[in-house]
């Protein structure tokens, strides 16, 4: 797999992350960089103890991380989460939380999948 | 040169990373996790951060709390700080342009739209450590950087402070105009940031005073010196800039401004402006070393607490080696430094207008101890007493001379008054008159340190002076340079046709004498004779002269 492969996989856009980083090496070490990236455990662990003000904090640095890695589905989950999260007046949403989680999976799984086979 | 600094506070490593990647060849950068961790480094105050590139929503001290923060410590208003969040919503913003954000990009960073803005608010917010003319620092950066550098050193003696001036920058600027004297500046700077010194940081002081940090290592003067004098072209003109350079080796982690004062010292001891225009400073200028305000803030109390001194040096005719006269000179004896050398203070107290305070001081003082000498019987020789420039710009004061002359028993000739060729342009703007009027009364005028400067004959031929003193830096050249001899016979031959005697001053050696002698020289001023006495001894010098029959 190649690392544009890799960003049509789960749903992103090597053109954008090249536009900006310009340099492929880069764009795939700060790829290989969100496998260690703390924001998604973050978020679930946050969740997970009905902690609406640190769910909100989680799922907004993940929104960010994922815009600047170009990850597109994954941004949008976060940023759909982001704001239904704002107000901080209810806990996550079912429903947003599963779509953020299904693309984290995906990009965890792409990584890994490109990984073994360099 | 030393990168600017940036500090980035984000949470996401990522983020941080990717940040970095875009800025860190232009700067150099902090990393910071939350605002709390942000805050801590500032505080410990060894970075100088031209920029916060800050995240709004983080664990442990979110963004809003750290501008919160940074304006209750007032110290750092004058540091910008850009938003970078994912979160652009009008009310987030809003909050943080409240709180003193000046600008924000949003998440996935485009980098040429962030070095845009980090370099368009970082100048923005220069100007109160930038010199705008240049675009190095001003002094106040300067300073402020160089501290912080020499903070983070352990070991600053390996450092110089090297401070350049342009010579004759004044007549450079009244050739080419302003604008022609702003790109002398430029291209000085230029010059100073591009030279084999690599400086660390370098500013304008002020005027075309310039300074860097730099390693001592990079400093050969032989290689300074052929960079030196670069030809510049300026509307068709052609002129060749050249700096003169004081150099202030680092010695511990005193004040930046201390060894910026000390290498502008080592300026002044510069002696020759072509082959060795530079001087490095060293322990014995320490020993003199006054600061201009130290010298101004206990003037009045040091003349009250009689620090100051009038010490005398006879003047002896070069024929009979009998005493003619004698030169009032002012010492400081300082309670901590001991002796002052008057070049150091007396061009203090010419820039702040006490100079004429002084100059009083030693005219009162020279009419008092006559007056007590004649009245004793004691033998007495005229004295000349010093009249700065400054003087000239005092009515009052000339005016107080004159009124003492006039109610004063002392002889007319007993008190005489020597005036620098610098003064010529003052008393011609204010005390014209007076200098005339005082001679009609008969009081005698010496012309002080002729050939020092710019020797005028337009000073010689509008007043008559009695008495001409040959510069001593003229007499100490006259066994090195051949022609300098003819200068003085010259000189002297010249006095004598316009009516004027001539005191050589600094004599020293034997052959100086001799020379002088046969050159038609009538007096001797120097150490071959004396030093300058102290009242006392000087008092012992004349009785002595008076009985071996030696007083003119």
């Amino acid at each position: 797999m190649t690392i544009q492969e890799f960003y049509e996989k789960i749903g992103g856009s090597f053109e954008d992350v090249l536009g900006r980083l310009k340099n492929e090496s880069l764009i795939e070490k700060f790829a290989l960089m969100y496998m260690n990236d703390t924001s998604f455990k973050t978020l679930m662990d946050a969740a997970c103890a009905q902690n609406i003000s640190d769910t909100f904090r989680a799922a907004h640095s993940l929104k960010g991380v994922a815009a600047n890695l170009g990850f597109f589905v994954l941004n949008k989950a976060a940023a759909d989460l982001t704001e239904q999260l704002r107000p901080q007046t209810a806990q996550a949403d079912a429903n947003l939380l599963d779509t953020v989680k299904a693309a984290h999976q995906q990009v965890i799984a792409a990584l890994q999948e490109y990984q073994s086979e360099k | 040169m030393v990168k600017k600094e940036i500090l980035i506070v984000d949470d996401s490593e990522i983020n941080r990373n990717m940040l970095r990647l875009m800025l860190e060849d232009d700067y150099d950068i902090t990393e910071a996790e939350n605002g709390s961790e942000a805050l801590s480094i500032i505080e410990k105050d060894d970075h100088i951060f031209r920029l916060v590139l800050l995240d709004l929503v983080m664990p442990v001290m979110d963004g809003f709390d750290f501008l919160k923060e940074l304006q209750n410590r007032k110290l750092y208003q004058q540091l910008p700080v850009i938003i970078i969040s994912a979160d652009t919503s009008t009310e987030s913003l809003d909050k943080a342009y409240s709180l003193g954000a000046v600008d924000f990009f949003t998440k996935p960073f485009n980098p040429n739209i962030v070095s845009h803005r980090v370099n368009n608010v970082i100048t923005l917010y220069s100007h109160s450590y930038k010199d705008i003319l240049t675009g190095c620092y001003n002094r106040n950066g300067f300073i402020q950087v160089v501290e912080k550098y020499i903070q983070r050193e352990d070991d600053v003696s390996k450092y110089s402070m090297v401070v350049f001036d342009i010579k004759n920058f004044k007549a450079i600027n009244s050739l080419m105009g302003t604008a022609g004297g702003d790109y002398v500046l430029k291209s000085a700077s230029n010059l100073i940031q591009n030279s084999i010194l690599k400086p660390l940081f370098s500013a304008r002081l002020e005027a075309d005073h310039f300074v860097c940090l730099a390693e001592t290592a990079n400093i050969d003067y032989n290689r300074l010196m052929e960079e030196n004098g670069s030809i510049l072209e300026f509307n068709g003109r052609q002129l060749q800039v050249r700096l003169r350079v004081g150099v202030a080796h680092l010695d511990g982690k005193g004040p930046a401004a201390g060894y910026i004062d000390r290498a502008k010292l080592a300026l002044s001891y510069i002696e020759d402006e072509y082959l060795k225009p530079y001087a490095v400073f060293d322990e014995t200028m320490a020993q003199h070393y006054v600061n201009a305000a130290m010298v101004t803030s206990e003037f009045e109390t040091s003349l009250e607490n009689d620090e100051f001194k009038v010490y005398y040096q006879p003047v002896m005719e070069a024929a009979t080696g009998k005493v003619a006269s004698a030169e009032a000179l002012i010492r400081w004896e300082h309670p901590e430094r001991g002796l002052v050398r008057p070049d150091l203070f007396i061009p203090a107290l010419e820039k702040d207008g006490y100079i004429s305070r002084l100059d009083l001081f030693v005219d009162i003082q020279v009419r008092s101890l006559l007056k007590s000498w004649k009245a004793q019987g004691l033998p007495t020789v005229p004295v000349s007493v010093n009249l700065s420039w400054m003087d000239f710009y005092d009515a009052e004061m000339i005016q107080f001379i004159l009124d003492r002359m006039e109610s004063d028993p002392c002889g007319i000739d007993d008190v005489r008054y020597e005036i620098t060729e610098s003064s010529y342009a003052a008393i011609k703007e204010n005390r014209s008159e007076v200098i005339k009027e005082m001679q009609q009364k008969g009081v005698k005028f010496l012309m002080d340190d002729f050939g020092s400067g710019y020797s005028s004959l337009e000073m010689l031929m509008n007043y008559a002076f009695n008495i001409l003193k040959i510069d001593m830096s003229i007499i100490r050249k006259m066994e090195s340079k051949p022609e300098v001899p003819h200068i003085v016979e010259l000189i002297i031959n010249m006095c004598h046709h316009m009516g004027m005697k001539v005191v050589a001053e600094g004599v020293e050696t034997e052959a100086q004498l001799s020379f002088l002698k046969k050159a038609g020289c009538d007096y001797i001023q120097g150490y071959y004779f004396t030093k300058p006495l102290p009242e006392e001894e000087f008092k012992a010098f004349l009785a002595r002269h008076k009985a071996e029959g030696k007083i003119a």
